[in-house]
């Protein structure tokens, strides 16, 4: 177990360095100059020149490119040229936030994702069944964005249930009690998280039934149906269990598509993520943070397919790891 | 499988011969709904482009391409094409082929058997024939150019019934806040979103195929190398990918539409390596790949002529779901405003642009975003049901 | 095991404010009430010398004294801050200043002369790069300003220009608590934590910064300058939401009080839904218009010019695109590059060219332009006129006017392509003159300075930047009031003698009164040659809810002195 973690552990490093490289290339391939930003037509050449001095940019790609991986090497990403500010310092002020949606996404719709592949498994070819297919299909094949903005519209608006963006109340939230607060937090998580998790729910939902029906059909199955155990039974104990290992695995597979809807769904609830952060610093050229989130963000799937490889291997006693 | 035979030599029922009049008429009434209801439907459209023949010379000054009218030239030819398809699947239901013992348990047939008793995956596949259709027919069914702003006047609310009975202030879908007229923003705009959509999808198998098929069949370093490139690739989230090289690289234009496609076939081209690597790898065992060394094939002769082509089935479902999903990608770019530069547009664009009026004019963001996932789910049902019907694991279950 | 985890990171997650509002600060007056803003960008910085975003500079407008504070009506009017008066020399290059000797940082130390003094010391070194730097392009080193005692100080110029300009150079950066930030290091100056958490020496101070969500200010209870200057709200709080359909929602829900840049289109339904609300008209702070590239063969001709403007309907896309669903229309034509709000100046004689398609036919014809082959599009010696409109992405307003551009030319036989790029690209294209046709626009200068754009020699411009003064310069936006001030030039290659001889007589007359014919001589003469189809100056429409009182929405700010905003006793909505 140990060397195998090592070995997954040894991976990690090349991989990192891989997406790095690639997002460091894109933007040297890309054009406009990075500095422009600073510059007005006043600019006089020695303040350009100074500028450009002092973010690096005068020295060959090569060497910017090493510095950047020596840099990365000790965990760190530099400066910001938009914020003026340490990279590190800005993906923490928006990374919890990030972490908070999407966890509570993950661990609140998930479960109803799966507990709805279940049933339809269990009941196959069922109305229940065939309904809930389409349902789930439906919100499967939604833009997560326009979902977002007709949750808004309806719920947030028109019937006045849910706050319409932002992570607490404006005004009020100072003076809560912190259990308040934490209410409140968790009443704005609410539309962004259904937008941002309804699909991925719907995607377990299918994952689910199908894993089921792949154990159902299995001959240790109908060894225990033979046994006389009851129906209840086998599903709970024997069919449940087995069809939940490979979701273990899309649980970190699915960690990229959620960061990719965060970015959208971020915008419309006006959510201070690290979504918006990385389109921000696109939008500006601001190549460190840019560089910075990447590495966040391949870390982030990175840990989460660590963790579905050891829980599954934990829950998994057929796999033997060495 | 006898009963199978049976049912296949019943003469089909006297009201089949309704199809002759309409077709799907006839599949209605002998009971198989979703097919009777999916070619109506076909109907419907195919009668609204009926009316656009009659519109051609004005339509053309507008649809060309280069001077050429080329798409209504497609849209005439789809339109007898879909029309002839339409009663002959009505013939075929009055007298179906006979078919001999061998071809009765060819894989194809049984597959074709499977997928007709399929329900979601018929209404997907029609669904796609559906959107399809449209997208061919766009120059016909759009009533009005939709690029004229002189249509209507701005954001003028939908009035499929003031419309159709000639009212003299009404568009069926309203209009946008230049005063387009929208059913035909939505239809041409339908049509980028889905050949975007297609091509795109095209080019991730092309390249998905040849570097799962290479990993495969020479493995060793070259399938771990190119794995590790697919995990890598797998690991970052797409929508911030494509974002940071659209984003980076800013091409607006027409050349818009080609560096979208290209870098949405560029980024989804991950799982279908994974499939056919995996296929490769279980049919690489195979007797007849080992006869085609044998006999001292090249690399490439066995790869692409052997290997490829047998498997190709899962990537074909793949596909059908992956376009759903590059059509969604599309979107999330568009919401951006990286999407395809207007006066173009995509139903992405269209969301994207809508929203502005969220409060004002609803429409405009509600139906783009229906049409994507009418779209999307199409795709959806339709893979499902492809896999189902091609996965003999499950063949005979239902 | 989950729901604790999850408590956890809520609660990281919800005290990412690194200071809460000083609940237990004892309140020094009476103030109610808390106004909440939407804005479209989070702060950056708060050092008036490096910071960029417009959510800085209005907070900037709260936490610092001004040296010198403004309003405007049909010109700046200066209205004494830090300084009580301002004194020119005879020869107009030198103004002397004499300080308050009452205003203090919040920890007690004295506002002086020194501080001032700081702030330019800032601004000049190289170390820094202020994006600020051409405030003291026209100083005498080592004079700007020179200190006589702790409350009087010279600012001296290398020669007289615009006393408006000069007042606006010399005010634009504020004191500068010199004893905090003077050990600073200057090249990191942008890092350092004074930018995230200031102090403040105005009526305001900030309270709180949740990044990319919520700035909050609060009564800086500590302030010691005129009483007219204390806040009379409990807190002002900057939420920073992105989308405008969000913002629009919220403003109608009410769960914020002030929204800019309402779109026409809503004007109507808000004012009918929300009798709450009040709609306010910022006029004329920004013009749209279409360049033409006179290095380009196509438009070297002024009757082509002036016939492609006659083939434009501007009134009908002024009611397609500037007017509210009643027909109300929010901007006017436009006959130049200065703004009808600077009344004395703006030359109201000025006729627009009317719209009239057989006339710029015949214009056009007249110009050897005819369709001698039946196509539909003019030509002239085998080549037809036909060329591309470039404009900016992400701006729909002039999207949406270039399509109907199109659609007037065509029928006046011009075939135009439109194209559109990046904001930046676009620019760029427009400064390297790499362009046949460009829809762009211009923010207006509240001082005359028609140099950078039409003087055939832009090395004599006076720079445009420093006489925006109020307005931020945003530089990582693409919203139209920001970007045109990036890369001022003149893009069309304007070249008259008799402009460029007017241009130089006015900037070398520094009493405005004086310089006033001198402008509106130089409009008429612009308009005649038509370097320009000037399109027209668009109001902004800034919904707020209407228990605020003294509300300084105005050409200046959004919301400027937020000191003045009051809300009577009874119309109060949040008690805190």
């Amino acid at each position: 177990m140990f060397k195998y973690l090592l070995r997954k552990l040894l991976l990690v490093l090349p991989l990192l360095i891989g997406v790095v490289t690639l997002v460091f290339f894109l933007i040297e391939l890309s054009p406009g100059d990075v500095a422009d930003k600073f510059f007005t037509p006043e600019t006089t050449p020695e303040v350009r020149q100074q500028i450009i001095a002092k973010y690096g940019l005068d020295k060959p790609a090569w060497f910017r490119y090493l510095l950047l991986i020596k840099n990365l090497a000790v965990l760190e990403f530099g400066t910001s040229i938009a914020h003026g500010r340490d990279v590190t310092t800005l993906i923490w002020e928006y990374l919890p936030n990030t972490l908070l949606l999407s966890s509570v996404t993950l661990l609140v719709i998930y479960p109803v994702g799966i507990a709805l592949g279940t049933f339809q498994g269990v009941r196959q070819g069922s109305l229940f069944d065939s309904t809930a297919s389409v349902v789930s299909l439906f919100f499967y094949s939604m833009p997560s964005f326009w979902l977002a903005l007709m949750l808004q519209l309806y719920f947030s608006y028109r019937f006045d249930l849910l706050p319409t963006s932002g992570m607490h109340d404006p005004v009020e939230y100072d003076y809560m009690t912190r259990p308040e607060q934490i209410v409140d937090t968790l009443k704005h998580i609410i539309l962004p998280g259904v937008a941002m998790g309804v699909a991925s729910a719907a995607g377990a939902a299918r994952y689910m039934r199908s894993s089921i029906l792949e154990v159902i059909r299995q001959d240790f199955v109908r060894t225990a149906r033979a046994k006389g155990l009851p129906e209840s039974t086998v599903i709970r104990k024997h069919v449940i269990r087995n069809a939940m290992l490979p979701i273990v695995t899309l649980l970190g597979l699915s960690l990229p598509f959620l960061f990719s809807g965060s970015v959208l769904i971020e915008i419309v609830f006006a959510w201070p993520g690290m979504g918006r952060l990385i389109v921000n610093s696109i939008f500006s050229q601001d190549t460190p943070v840019v560089i910075g989130c990447f590495f966040v963000f391949t870390l982030m799937v990175v840990i989460g397919n660590l963790i579905a490889d050891i829980s599954y291997a934990l829950v998994d006693p057929r796999i033997k790891y060495d | 499988m006898t009963a199978i035979v049976k049912q296949q030599q019943v003469e089909a029922p006297p009201v089949a011969k309704a199809g002759y009049v309409l077709p799907g008429l006839g599949h209605l009434l002998t009971g198989r709904l979703v097919v009777g209801v999916g070619m109506l439907t076909i109907d419907l459209v195919l009668l609204f482009a009926a009316f656009g023949l009659f519109r051609l010379p004005e339509i053309v000054k507008y649809d060309t391409w280069g001077g050429i009218p080329i798409h209504p030239i497609i849209a005439v030819i789809s339109f007898f094409a879909m029309a002839g398809a339409q009663w002959f699947a009505a013939h075929r239901l009055v007298r179906p082929r006979q078919l001999t013992e061998e071809e009765e348990n060819s894989n194809w047939n049984l597959f074709l058997r499977d997928f007709s008793r399929h329900d979601t995956g018929m209404l997907g596949f029609y669904g796609v024939v559906l959107m399809i259709g449209v997208t061919l027919l766009t120059p016909l069914l759009a009533p009005f150019d939709p690029e004229d702003v002189g249509v209507g006047t701005k954001l003028m609310h939908p009035d499929v019934w003031g419309y159709l009975t000639g009212a003299p202030d009404a568009l069926p879908l309203g209009s946008d806040v230049y005063g387009r007229d929208y059913l035909s923003r939505l239809l041409y705009g339908g049509r980028i979103s889905m050949s975007i959509g297609f091509v795109a999808v095209g080019l991730a198998a092309s390249i998905g195929t040849s570097v799962g098929a290479i990993a495969g069949y020479f493995g060793g370093w070259v399938d771990r190398g190119l794995m590790w490139f697919v995990d890598m690739l797998l690991s970052l989230p797409r929508l911030v990918l494509l974002l940071a090289i659209v984003g980076m690289f800013r091409v607006t234009g027409v050349a818009s539409i080609f560096l979208i496609v290209t870098i949405l076939g560029l980024t989804g081209w991950m799982g279908v390596s994974r499939i056919v690597r995996s296929q490769v790898l279980s049919l690489k065992q195979q007797d007849f790949i080992q006869a085609a060394r044998a006999l001292g094939y090249g690399h490439t002769r066995i790869v692409f002529r052997h290997l490829v082509p047998n498997a190709l089935a899962p990537v074909i479902v793949y596909c059908s779901l992956a376009i759903g999903g590059t059509m969604l990608a599309e979107a999330g770019l568009s919401f951006l405003g990286l999407g395809v530069a207007p006066p173009t547009s995509t139903w992405g664009t269209l969301v994207s642009d809508g929203r502005e009026y969220l409060r004002q004019a609803g429409f405009l963001t509600v139906l783009p975003g229906l049409c994507i996932v009418m779209a999307v789910m199409s795709f959806n049902l339709l893979g499902d049901g492809l896999r189902d019907a091609m996965d003999p694991k499950l063949r005979g279950t239902k | 095991m989950r729901i604790p985890a999850l408590l956890a990171l809520l609660a990281i997650a919800g005290c990412s404010g690194d200071s809460g509002p000083s609940q237990d600060a004892e309140k020094k007056w009476e103030t109610r009430d808390t106004l909440v803003i939407a804005v479209q960008e989070d702060m950056d910085n708060l050092i008036p010398v490096v910071s960029q975003s417009a959510a800085d500079s209005y907070i900037e407008g709260a936490i610092y004294f001004p040296t010198i504070d403004s309003e405007f009506d049909c010109s700046l009017k200066k209205i004494p801050a830090l300084a009580t008066e301002w004194n020119w020399s005879d020869d107009g290059t030198v103004i002397s200043l004499t300080l308050r000797d009452d205003i203090s940082w919040e920890d007690g130390t004295k506002v002086t002369a020194n501080d001032i003094l700081f702030g330019y010391d800032l601004v000049r070194d190289p170390a820094v790069a202020s994006p600020r730097i051409s405030y003291v392009q026209h100083a005498i080193e080592g004079k700007f300003p020179l200190v006589v005692d702790d409350t009087h100080l010279e600012f001296h110029f290398t020669h007289a220009y615009d006393r408006d300009t000069q007042a606006a150079h010399i005010s634009a950066i504020p004191a500068l608590p010199k004893h905090l930030l003077g050990e600073a290091d200057r090249a990191s100056l942008r890092k350092h934590a004074f930018g995230k958490s200031p102090m403040s020496a105005g009526p305001f101070r900030l309270a709180a910064h949740e990044p990319g969500q919520r700035i909050v200010l609060e009564p800086n209870w500590n302030f010691t300058g005129p009483e007219e200057y204390r806040p009379k709200l409990n807190r002002v709080i900057l939420r920073v939401i992105p989308e405008y359909a969000t913002r629009l929602i919220e403003l109608e829900k009410g769960t914020i009080d002030l929204m800019q840049s309402v779109q026409f289109e809503d004007v109507d339904r808000l004012a009918k839904e929300h009798p709450n609300l009040r709609l306010v008209r910022r006029g004329w702070r920004s013009m749209d218009y279409v360049a033409w590239n006179q290095q380009n063969d196509l438009f070297k001709d002024v009757k082509v010019r002036r016939a492609l403007t006659m083939a434009m309907d501007v009134d009908h896309m002024m009611s397609q695109l500037l007017t509210s669903d009643s027909g109300e229309v929010y901007g006017r034509r436009s006959v130049g590059t200065i703004t009808p709000a600077l009344c004395g100046v703006h030359n109201d004689d000025i006729q627009p060219l009317p719209h009239n398609l057989e006339q710029a036919k015949a214009l056009l014809a007249e110009a050897g332009w005819t369709d001698t082959n039946g196509n539909g599009v003019v030509d002239k010696d085998g080549q037809e006129l036909s060329f591309t409109l470039t404009t900016n992405n992400g701006n729909p307003r002039r999207a949406k006017a270039a399509v109907f551009i199109q659609d007037y030319l065509k029928q006046a036989g011009v075939e135009v392509k439109i194209e559109t790029l990046a904001a930046n690209t676009f620019f760029e294209n427009l400064r390297k003159k790499d362009y046949q046709a460009a829809l762009s626009g211009w923010s207006a200068g509240l001082f005359v300075d028609p140099s950078t754009i039409w003087h055939s020699d832009v090395t004599k411009g006076v720079d445009p930047q420093a006489v925006n003064h109020e307005t931020p310069n945003c530089s990582d936006t693409v919203t139209d009031n920001c970007v045109e001030r990036r890369y001022e030039f003149n893009f069309v290659s304007y070249n008259s003698a008799k402009a460029d001889e007017l241009i130089e007589q006015g900037l070398r007359t520094p009493v405005p009164s004086e310089s006033a014919p001198i402008w509106q001589e130089l409009q008429q003469v612009i308009y005649e040659d038509q370097p320009y189809t000037f399109l027209w100056w668009m109001d902004e429409v800034i919904a707020v809810d209407s228990r605020f009182e003294n509300t300084s929405i105005d050409v200046l700010a959004p919301f400027g002195n937020l000191h003045d905003w009051s809300v009577p006793a009874d119309k109060v909505k949040y008690e805190r």
